[in-house]
């Protein structure tokens, strides 16, 4: 089976493909201004920044809420009331759970997969 | 600027660089025009109109390009989707070969050449699949494999367009041919 990576060959003797082919030596579209009025056309700096700070904070909450739910060992909704009441001391214990190697090594790899997916974001904040 | 365009985009990703995406633009704007201008059957103006979107389209999902594929493929990816749904939406793009002496023709290798005016029209008279997949692997240069990432299609099936296009242009330019 011929693999997908093939390019058309420019050795045929098809004369189709050779008239096809004369298209490409055509010179290349003069710009004409086409490139300062796509730059015009852009977004504002400000918002594509806000929109990736948003992006970013929305990321970090989730995972942060995912953490404290998951170091509060689920919840079920009929628990939910004596869950909310105990939540301050079960903050407390959360240094203390998440303390142990499998915790560690669960935040470790949701950390990395985090640098990962936004390193060209963090890369803003980073000194080059 | 002599970066590839894999460090020009993380640039405009990274520190939102416009004199690099600017120089994205300029490397790319005659592939995607002219891609657009086929597409449209020579309306330059819409043409152009299309193209200018797809690189505001670009600029907003650069983070997506990850590199796996030419540049230059994904932007015309980006092209011909916009042009299709353009097309959905509005019914506005000419897509019939009707339109075509209305329309400034696109510009051959060759001006004047009789050969390429009728390659020009023979081109139009053909369906547009098969019409967009010949001008991706002939005049772009792209692989049957980037052109069936362009198009969203599986590869056999761009072959497909490919071989009844120019059994189609054969039968057309059977005049132009020495051998028939």
């Amino acid at each position: 089976m011929e693999p997908s990576n093939v390019k058309p060959d420019s050795r045929s003797d098809d004369p189709v493909e050779a008239w096809l082919r004369a298209g490409t030596d055509a010179p290349p579209l003069p710009d004409a201004g086409f490139s300062q009025r796509v730059l015009s056309a852009l977004p504002p700096p400000s918002d594509r920044r806000r929109a990736a700070s948003l992006r970013l904070a929305l990321c970090l909450s989730g995972a942060v809420a995912g953490a404290l739910i998951a170091g509060l060992g689920g919840l079920a909704l009929d628990e939910l009331p004596a869950r909310l009441g105990a939540f301050g001391s079960a903050l407390a214990e959360i240094p203390v759970r998440l303390a142990t190697p499998a915790s560690a090594f669960a935040l470790a790899l949701t950390a990395a997969s985090l640098a990962y997916v936004y390193r060209r974001e963090l890369g803003l904040r980073l000194p080059h | 600027m002599n970066a590839d365009d894999a460090t020009l985009a993380a640039r405009v990703v990274v520190s939102d660089d416009r004199a690099a995406f600017g120089e994205l633009v300029r490397r790319h704007q005659s592939a995607v025009r002219r891609f657009l201008r086929s597409l449209t059957h020579g309306d330059t103006g819409l043409a152009d109109d299309l193209a200018q979107d797809t690189f505001v389209q670009a600029y907003r999902g650069l983070a997506r390009f990850r590199g796996e594929a030419a540049f230059s493929s994904w932007l015309l990816g980006i092209a011909y989707n916009h042009w299709r749904n353009a097309r959905r939406r509005e019914r506005a793009v000419p897509l019939e070969p009707a339109h075509l002496d209305a329309l400034e023709p696109t510009p051959s290798a060759a001006p004047g050449s009789d050969l390429q005016q009728d390659l020009a029209a023979a081109l139009g008279r053909l369906e547009p699949d098969e019409q967009t997949a010949l001008h991706l692997c002939y005049q772009q240069g792209l692989s049957h494999g980037e052109a069936a990432a362009v198009l969203g299609r599986p590869v056999g099936t761009v072959k497909t367009h490919l071989a009844r296009g120019k059994e189609k242009l054969r039968h057309l330019l059977a005049s132009w041919n020495p051998q028939t």
